[in-house]
C-alpha cells in the first residue's frame, strides 16, 4: 500500500492500514517476543504488535526478503511472508501462510491461538461489535465479509453460520441513530444468553428490517451482540413465496371457474370491511350451530327455497369444520346491493394448501371415500368461496348472489 | 333439534324425522336406529327441514349396519339435492310408505 510510503506519523501500531482483517484486528496490549526461523538456520528477533487471524505486525529488523516460520507455541507454528509495501521503518506486515498444529494445517489462526495471544475474547468480541460500522463502507464490505467468514474465531463463537447470509449487513447495537433494531429484544437476547451462559439466537422484526439477532455470552456480567441485517434474505424468500402462491391461487381460480379464490389476509379484511352486518356469532358446541342457522335464516331474506338451503348448508359446513379444527368458530352475514356473503373464521392450524386440489376437482362425493369434507359441499352451493388460510387461522367468505335469474336458480352445472 | 317418531310393525321400522339432521342430532338418531334381524328400516323423510354432511354421515353409518334394508321416502327437493350431489341417492332405496316394507 503506497499509502504506507507516504506516512509521516510512523505509528503503525495503531494504524488500521498497517495490518488488516477488519473487526478481527487486535492490537495487542503489551508486544509478544517470537523468533523468525529463516530457512537457512538463521533466527530474527521480532515482536508482535498487532494482528489479526491472517496477518502479523511485526517490529524487527529481519530482511524482508524471505519467508519464516514462527514457533508461535509449543505444536503451532506459522509460516510467514513479509508484505514489504505495509509498514515503515522496522514495523511490517507478514503474511500467515500457514499455520501448522501437529498433523494439522489452516491458514489462519484458530480461536485458541487468536484468544491466547490477545489476551480476552471478550474484548475481542466487543472490539468486533463496535468496529463493523466503520467497516462497512459498501467496498470495502464484500471482502471484510469474506475474510471474516474465513476465520474460525467466529465458527467457535457459533456465530459464523449466519455469516452465510452475503446480502446480509452487521449494524452496531449502541449509539448508531439508523438502526431500528429493538434495543429491548436484543437486551432480553443477551440476558437470556448470561442467565444460561450459552449463545442465544432469535430472529427480531424491527420496524422495516429483519434482524438475526446473536448473544454471545463472555463472562457472568458481559456479552456481545450480534445483529445481522436479514431483510434482503426474507424480503427474497417472501417473493418467492408470493409467485408461488400466485401460480397456485390462478390454477386453483382456472380449474373452479373462478369459484373458488384465494384470497391474502389483506383481500379478506377487504372483504370483510364491506358490507353490512345481518347477523353474527360464535359457536362453541354442535348444538350452537342450528342456532346459528337459526340466527341468518331469519334475516337472509333474500334468498329462499333452495338457495336458502344452500346458504345454511354452507353455514353449517363451515363452523362444523371450525368445531372440528379450531375448537371455536365465529360467523358473519354481511349483504350488499347484489349478494349477501357468508363469513366464518376460526384459530385454528389453518388448512394445508396442498390439500386443496382434490376438494377443488372432486365435483362430487362419492361413498367410496367415505363422504370427504364439507369442503366439496361448500364449493358447490355457493357461488363464490374466498378462502384465507394461514397458521394462526382461517377464514372463508362464503358468496351468493341475490339477483340470479331464478331458472338459474333450479339447477346448477355441476362443474 | 330433531325429532323422531318410531312405529314398529312386523318386518319394518318407520322412522319419522322432524327437524334437522345434523353434527349435534346425529347421535341421536344413531343411538335410535339399532338393527334388528330381519327387519328393514323406513325413513320417513317429509318432514326433515334440513340436513348437511355430518347428517349425511349418519345416514351412511346407518345404512351399513343394516346391511343395505334401508328405505327413504318423501325426500324434499332440497335433501334431494344433497343427496344425489354426494352419490347417496343412488344407494339407498326410495319409496313411499308400505312399499318395500313386507
Amino acid at each position: 500500500m503506497i499509502r504506507c510510503q507516504w506516512c509521516q506519523q510512523g505509528k503503525c501500531r495503531d494504524c488500521p492500514h498497517f495490518v488488516s482483517g477488519g473487526p478481527l484486528r487486535r492490537v495487542l496490549p503489551r508486544p509478544v517476543p517470537i523468533d523468525l526461523l529463516a530457512s537457512d538456520g538463521r533466527s530474527y528477533p521480532a515482536e508482535i504488535l498487532v494482528l489479526s487471524t491472517i496477518e502479523l505486525g511485526l517490529r524487527t529488523d529481519a530482511p524482508l526478503s524471505q519467508n519464516y516460520t514462527v514457533h508461535l507455541f509449543p505444536g503451532v507454528d506459522l509460516e510467514v511472508a513479509p508484505v514489504p509495501t505495509r509498514g515503515k521503518d522496522n514495523c511490517h506486515v507478514f503474511d500467515i501462510l500457514a499455520v501448522r498444529r501437529g498433523q494439522d494445517a489452516g491458514g489462519h489462526l484458530n480461536k485458541g491461538e487468536y484468544a491466547l495471544l490477545t489476551g480476552s475474547t471478550g474484548a475481542l468480541v466487543r472490539e468486533l461489535v463496535d468496529q463493523l460500522p466503520e467497516h462497512l463502507r459498501a467496498v470495502a464490505r464484500g471482502k471484510l465479509l469474506a475474510e471474516v467468514e474465513k476465520a474460525e474465531i467466529l465458527n467457535a463463537l457459533r456465530v459464523g453460520q449466519v455469516l452465510k447470509y452475503e446480502a446480509g449487513r452487521f449494524r452496531r447495537l449502541a449509539g448508531q441513530e439508523d438502526l431500528d433494531l429493538p434495543l429491548e429484544v436484543a437486551t432480553s437476547v443477551m440476558r437470556r444468553a448470561l442467565r444460561e451462559h450459552a449463545h442465544q439466537r432469535e430472529v427480531v422484526v424491527g420496524q422495516d428490517r429483519v434482524f438475526d439477532v446473536h448473544g454471545i455470552p463472555l463472562d457472568f456480567k458481559s456479552g456481545g451482540i450480534l445483529a445481522l441485517d436479514i431483510t434482503e434474505v426474507i424480503e427474497r424468500e417472501r417473493q418467492l413465496h408470493r409467485r408461488e402462491m400466485e401460480a397456485y391461487r390462478e390454477a386453483i381460480r382456472a380449474v373452479t371457474g373462478g369459484r373458488l379464490l384465494l384470497t391474502s389476509p389483506t383481500e379478506m379484511e377487504t372483504l370483510a370491511a364491506e358490507g353490512t352486518v345481518l347477523a353474527e356469532g360464535t359457536v362453541q358446541e354442535a348444538k350452537d350451530i342450528a342456532s346459528a342457522r337459526h340466527a341468518v335464516a331469519s334475516v337472509a331474506s333474500a334468498l329462499v327455497g333452495r338457495r336458502l338451503y344452500a346458504l345454511l348448508l354452507c353455514l353449517s359446513e363451515a363452523l362444523t369444520n371450525s368445531l372440528k379444527h379450531a375448537g371455536q368458530g365465529d360467523f358473519k352475514l354481511k349483504a350488499q346491493e347484489k349478494l349477501l356473503r357468508l363469513f366464518v373464521s376460526d384459530r385454528g392450524p389453518g388448512i394445508r394448501l396442498t390439500n386443496l386440489p382434490r376438494a377443488a376437482l372432486m365435483p362430487h362425493y362419492s361413498t367410496k371415500n367415505s363422504l370427504g369434507s364439507g369442503f366439496t359441499l361448500m364449493l358447490y352451493y355457493c357461488d363464490r368461496l374466498y378462502l384465507k388460510t394461514e397458521a394462526s387461522g382461517t377464514t372463508i367468505a362464503l358468496e351468493f348472489d341475490t339477483e340470479k335469474n331464478p331458472a338459474e336458480i333450479g339447477v346448477k352445472q355441476s362443474c | 333439534m330433531l325429532e323422531l317418531t318410531i312405529r314398529r310393525e312386523p318386518g319394518v321400522i318407520h322412522f319419522k324425522l322432524i327437524g334437522e339432521l345434523d353434527a349435534d342430532t346425529v347421535g341421536y338418531l344413531r343411538e335410535k336406529a339399532i338393527p334388528s334381524p330381519g327387519t328393514k328400516l323406513f325413513l320417513d323423510l317429509r318432514e326433515l327441514r334440513f340436513v348437511d354432511s355430518s347428517g349425511l354421515r349418519g345416514l351412511l353409518d346407518i345404512y351399513r349396519v343394516w346391511e343395505g334394508r334401508v328405505t327413504l321416502g318423501h325426500v324434499r327437493p332440497e335433501v334431494q339435492e344433497i343427496l344425489e350431489v354426494v352419490g347417496l341417492a343412488e344407494l339407498f332405496q326410495q319409496g313411499e310408505e308400505g312399499e318395500n316394507s313386507g
